[in-house]
């Protein structure tokens, strides 16, 4: 599969190709995790791995590889460096990369705390994730759109259909609403 | 980004429509110098005020992690698969290096203890079945059908199927009625429920090819999984798995 078409198994959450895409890529990654970084625990090894191909999946869907001149792994590779790092933080074993990708790297960080909320059963984004499927679209379609995907209102009431900002406004403010409730009595 | 409402018992959440007008303008920079100088002015001296617009910039993070979050657990899901066949397969090594020890007992004890030899069999299916992910985002007004899949997303087998049961013939409500009646090991009446995803040719169709084998091996029809593995084509996902399997049949 050559970029693009790995790039648009992302945005249309083509599932079957991005799991086999995640297969294919473990084992290298993992001997490269192994080799360079000198992390021995298959637990950590996944956890890594995971968290890289998490990065990279988000990255795809909200088009940000749409214009990378390397390959969609060569990408991968350079998530994964910053991502080491971040790990290795608490446990500096080994340091020192250039900061050759600053946005790169602040974008992994911002990662971490999502990373670490979902350790918690209890955090306010796992109640809200499991709220939000609960509400169901339109609604959440509507707030993905807003809050993940950057939307402004106009483009949400042209990609959902709504007459004008204003009915999409209307609506993102009950859906905001019935989701708040929905987590009040969870 | 991080969400710390948690701790706080006095009323949650309980922005007006005002605020968020206003918390939404501010974080928009569409405020005047002048407007944003007062709201500052508020934030600072205004306990309530300040915590209501802390509280909803964490909700709001909340709510745009929250799909971050379910990607990861879906990578984490794949994670696991790969983690726990790496298990599996070491302990299928050891069984297999004491069964080719013990080749010619093992024989007679299948000749004279197809019970026995069934239980194998229900252990195979058990080491190589896992649900499928739930992989689908609900649209329109099928809302019972989106309080099944939670269920099933919580491994609450038995409530999922009641609520699956609504939709008997939605062809995602069949796929994961099968998946969930497999995950309760009634492995027989998952078998018609893949034969109608089958019969569909659509996006489940490979999964169901392979669980339905699996199906077969629960209850006790050793010749039609064997077939059902054999016909697993090249190409599939499940080839791999397949090929392990008949191996170990």
């Amino acid at each position: 599969m050559d970029n693009s078409q790995i790039i648009a198994s992302f945005k249309n959450e083509d599932r079957r190709v991005i799991e086999k895409l995640y297969g294919d890529l473990r084992p290298k990654f993992m001997n490269w995790l192994k080799g360079k970084y000198r992390i021995g625990k298959e637990e950590e090894l996944g956890e890594i791995y995971q968290r890289c191909f998490t990065i990279l999946y988000v990255n795809a869907k909200k088009g940000k590889l749409d214009t990378i001149d390397s390959s969609v792994e060569t990408y991968f590779y350079g998530i994964a460096k910053f991502q080491v790092l971040e790990w290795q933080r608490e446990k500096p074993l080994f340091q020192e990369l250039n900061n050759e990708d600053e946005l790169l790297q602040k974008e992994i960080s911002q990662f971490q705390t999502i990373f670490e909320s979902a350790e918690l059963d209890d955090s306010l984004v796992r109640k809200v994730q499991c709220a939000l499927k609960v509400l169901g679209d339109p609604c959440k379609k509507i707030l993905q759109l807003f809050y993940w995907n950057g939307y402004s209102m106009e483009a949400i009431a042209r990609e959902t259909g709504y007459k004008n900002e204003s009915v999409a406004k209307k609506k993102k403010y009950g859906c905001l609403q019935k989701l708040k409730e929905i987590m009040k009595n969870q | 980004m991080p969400s710390k409402t948690e701790g706080n018992n006095e009323e949650p959440m309980n922005f007006s429509k005002e605020h968020i007008a206003l918390f939404r303008s501010y974080r928009s920079a569409e405020m005047s110098p002048t407007e944003r100088e007062s709201f500052e002015t508020r934030i600072a001296k205004d306990q309530d005020f300040r915590r209501s617009f802390e509280e909803f910039e964490a909700f709001e993070n909340a709510i745009r992690d929250a799909e971050t979050l379910d990607i990861y657990d879906r990578v984490g899901s794949w994670e696991e698969k790969h983690q726990n066949k790496k298990n599996t397969g070491k302990v299928r090594y050891l069984w297999l290096g004491a069964a080719s020890v013990a080749a010619a007992l093992v024989i007679i004890f299948f000749i004279w203890q197809p019970e026995e030899s069934q239980s194998n069999d229900q252990e195979i299916v058990a080491s190589y079945f896992q649900p499928y992910d739930n992989v689908i985002t609900v649209r329109g007004k099928k809302e019972v059908l989106d309080k099944a899949l939670l269920a099933y997303d919580q491994k609450n087998y038995n409530e999922a199927l009641k609520l699956f049961n609504h939709y008997p013939d939605d062809s995602i409500a069949v796929f994961y009625r099968a998946e969930t009646l497999m995950a309760l090991k009634r492995y027989k009446a998952s078998i018609a429920q893949f034969d109608r995803v089958i019969a569909q040719q659509g996006i489940f169709g490979e999964v169901a090819q392979y669980h339905k084998a699996l199906a077969l091996l629960g209850v006790g029809e050793k010749e039609a999984a064997i077939t059902a593995l054999k016909d697993i084509p090249k190409d599939s996902y499940y080839r791999k798995e397949a090929r392990q399997i008949l191996k170990s049949l």
